[in-house]
């Protein structure tokens, strides 16, 4: 008899009572498919805690496994850039990395615990790495990205990614099942094998009633993410809960009618 | 001919002379000038006694492929030899007879022309080394009385001026101290004559002053052939680690500094210390540390012609509690605690310890001086107690505070408009002042009161900035940018 030569067949789906049971299904199978590690359910996304911006993502979040690109907007953003990547650590739990290359040490500074107190952190969750050479901060983003002890890891690079250094992140961000941050430098393009990429620019605050100045603004552009849309906001950096408020949304938006549209001042 | 001199009363004196020069008749301690006039063609060269104890300590550093403890010659002995601890260690080396041996042959294959002895007290191996004609000498055990007796009483380590004046008074040889009523002598030369004829006759106990403090832990591994591949020295500290590993397990302790030192054939040592960030016996980890190590140095270890012996110290230990391992075959999954210490000692011996840090959080009102980076391998990181109310500060701090030119009203308005890093930014809000008076009780001088101001500029960046004084003062305070605000 004659072997047969069907593909083999795909893998069944499971039933979904509700849509979005079946768009996660549906994303399972093609991750499956493209022989992409599938992510658990028990293992959880760190979420905006702003419907507008975890609809976009695929899990409803930043993955684990997956490797994050933050750009500013030009060099005059990256204080603004830096801000919104200490933002996702601070949504994070347990202990982290953030790695700095020395060459941003003399311009940005040196993380400062009270400060980061300030933005939600607990200087004690942090290891902090300063390397001196572009070569030395890859290698300890990757040391700390395979070793077990940490959940997050920020890097804060100075230079642009080789392709080979930015697949050997995703690889290593993939095997250790935890975030990877990375902040680059204003005139690069970021790494190849981002799963989001975040171009950050700064943007007014409001003021308050009294002409006090109010939390920091962000116009925060997600330009590229694997497997759900792209978007654009202003995103207005709180406390406590609620890190992130959704001040405008700048694109991909259903068109109102025209007497609801709000203005900003 | 060449000879060196050195500045001694009544004119220079030669210190060290040559075989030629011997061979005409020159002796050390022979005047300068009496010399010069005698030896037309003698060369003469001040003498430089710092370099001559440096090299002497560098070859006292190597001599501890033979035994831990080695110990240069005091003041007040000759300033040319070194001693040996060798209780403990000669057997390694197939006795005491060998050990000599072999010392007094690497020595000679440098160019030196040693003398050797060994006996039972320090005071008497540098008799016999120092005054012994033999270029050999080993003092047979409670043999040292008849070892040192013909022997001068310079060998007994006196002043000079003490054995000038026993020599006048008939006292030629050791053996003529031995013996004699004890209390004329004390009284005359005080109590270092009887005390240095008993150390040197092991009636009192004399101990020396090792270089390098002895470690409580040492293994020592010597080659056939010298080795000079970086992944031989790899292979070798595994070894290392291997032989003392069950000294370690026997004392429930673990490494948490350990210092390696390579031997070289040619006389030099090459030595590495590495700290752990908690106590470890495993001998993968710490090989990989050292791999990392040698990697770090730019042009590697200076091999020479090869290494041929190594030493593995445990220069600081710490008790550890060991798990009875259980049945299972699968090794114990590490704890979270020390998946993050291997980490810190990972990243710490690429990057240098400094590199690898932790916050630590100290009591200041003065921003700069409110944290402190502490070396991440001193342990766990501290604990932050919930921030007091006060102004905002941001998440990086710049290493300096950084001068601004800055337009504000005065006295204490906030900037309307400054200049920083070259670019004009123009104020659109701000906020402050946050008044940080200075810490007067620390400081003798008298310093200045800042005023902290957030500002945003027209396009919505944040800046932190502080006027360092007030306008009361003739000269108008300065403004500096201390940090960055998102």
């Amino acid at each position: 008899m004659a072997p047969s030569l069907r593909p083999a067949a795909p893998p069944p789906l499971p039933l979904a009572r509700t849509p979005t049971e079946a768009l996660v299904n549906l994303r399972q199978t093609i991750a499956r498919l493209e022989g992409r590690p599938v992510a658990e359910a028990a293992v959880p996304v760190l979420r905006f805690g702003c419907p507008e911006i975890d609809d976009h993502l695929p899990g409803g979040g930043i993955a684990p496994g997956s490797v994050n690109d933050i750009v500013p907007v030009g060099y005059d953003a990256t204080p603004a850039a830096l801000g919104f990547a200490l933002a996702l650590l601070a949504a994070s739990q347990g202990p982290a990395a953030l790695v700095q290359s020395r060459r941003l040490e003399a311009e940005l500074g040196q993380p400062y615990g009270p400060g980061l107190q300030d933005a939600g952190i607990d200087p004690a969750r942090l290891l902090v790495v300063s390397a001196d050479s572009e070569a030395d901060a890859q290698w300890a983003v990757e040391e700390c990205l395979t070793a077990a002890a940490l959940s997050f890891v920020v890097g804060l690079l100075g230079a642009p990614l080789s392709p080979t250094v930015g697949r050997r992140f995703s690889l290593a961000a993939q095997n250790a099942g935890h975030p990877l941050v990375l902040l680059h430098p204003h005139d690069t393009a970021g790494s190849n094998t981002a799963d989001t990429r975040w171009l950050v620019a700064t943007a007014p605050a409001a003021r308050d009633r009294f002409g006090a100045l109010g939390d920091p603004r962000w116009t925060v552009t997600l330009q590229r993410n694997r497997n759900g849309r792209t978007g654009q906001w202003i995103l207005e950096s709180g406390h406590g809960p609620h890190r992130f408020r959704v001040v405008e949304t700048l694109a991909d938006r259903p068109l109102p009618a025209p007497a609801t549209i709000r203005r900003r001042r | 001919m060449l000879a060196l001199h050195a500045p001694a009363s009544g004119g220079a004196r030669l210190t060290a002379v040559n075989v030629a020069a011997e061979a005409v008749g020159l002796v050390i301690g022979d005047r300068l000038a009496d010399a010069r006039a005698r030896e037309s063609e003698l060369q003469c060269h001040p003498a430089d006694l710092a370099a001559d104890r440096a090299a002497l300590r560098k070859l006292a550093l190597w001599a501890t492929r033979y035994t831990p403890t080695t110990a240069l010659w005091a003041d007040g002995e000759a300033p040319d030899g070194f001693f040996l601890e060798v209780e403990g260690s000669a057997h390694l080396f197939g006795g005491e007879d060998a050990l000599a041996r072999d010392l007094g042959e690497r020595l000679r294959g440098f160019g030196l022309d040693p003398k050797v002895a060994i006996a039972d007290t320090v005071g008497a191996a540098y008799a016999v080394s120092r005054y012994s004609l033999q270029r050999l000498v080993i003092v047979p055990p409670k043999g040292m009385r008849d070892a040192i007796s013909p022997l001068p009483l310079a060998a007994l380590r006196l002043p000079a001026d003490d054995c000038a004046t026993l020599f006048r008074l008939g006292f030629k040889r050791i053996a003529d101290l031995i013996g004699k009523p004890r209390a004329p002598l004390t009284a005359r030369f005080g109590a270092l004559l009887p005390l240095r004829l008993d150390q040197a006759l092991g009636h009192a106990g004399e101990a020396i002053r090792p270089q390098l403090p002895p470690p409580a832990y040492q293994a020592r591994l010597r080659f056939a052939e010298p080795i000079l591949l970086q992944e031989h020295l790899i292979v070798a500290t595994t070894a290392l680690l291997e032989k003392l590993a069950p000294e370690l397990e026997r004392d429930g302790v673990a490494l948490r500094k350990i210092g390696l030192r390579f031997f070289r054939v040619d006389g030099g040592v090459q030595s590495l210390t590495l700290g752990l960030a908690s106590a470890s016996r495993d001998a993968r980890h710490i090989t990989a540390l050292v791999r990392l190590r040698l990697e770090r140095l730019a042009e590697g270890l200076d091999a020479g012609f090869g290494f041929d012996t190594a030493v593995l110290d445990g220069l600081a230990v710490e008790s550890v509690k060991t798990a009875q391992p259980g049945l299972a075959v699968q090794a114990r999954a590490l704890t979270e605690a020390e998946h993050r210490a291997r980490l810190v000692d990972v990243l710490s011996q690429r990057l240098g310890a400094a590199s690898v840090r932790h916050l630590s959080p100290r009591a200041s009102h003065l921003p700069e001086e409110a944290a402190t980076p502490l070396p991440a391998l001193h342990g766990a990181p501290p604990a932050w107690l919930p921030p007091p109310r006060r102004g905002p500060r941001p998440p990086f701090l710049l290493p300096r505070a950084e001068p601004a030119e800055v337009m504000a009203g005065v006295p204490d308005h906030p900037p309307a408009q400054f200049r920083w890093r070259g670019v004009v930014h123009r104020v659109a809000a701000a906020e402050g002042p946050e008044r940080i008076a200075a810490e007067w009780w620390k400081r003798p001088e008298t310093p200045s009161t800042r005023d902290y101001y957030v500002v945003e500029d027209d396009a919505g960046r944040r800046f932190w900035l502080y006027r360092d004084g007030l306008y009361r003062e003739a000269h108008p305070p300065k403004w500096f940018v201390h940090g960055l605000l998102p």
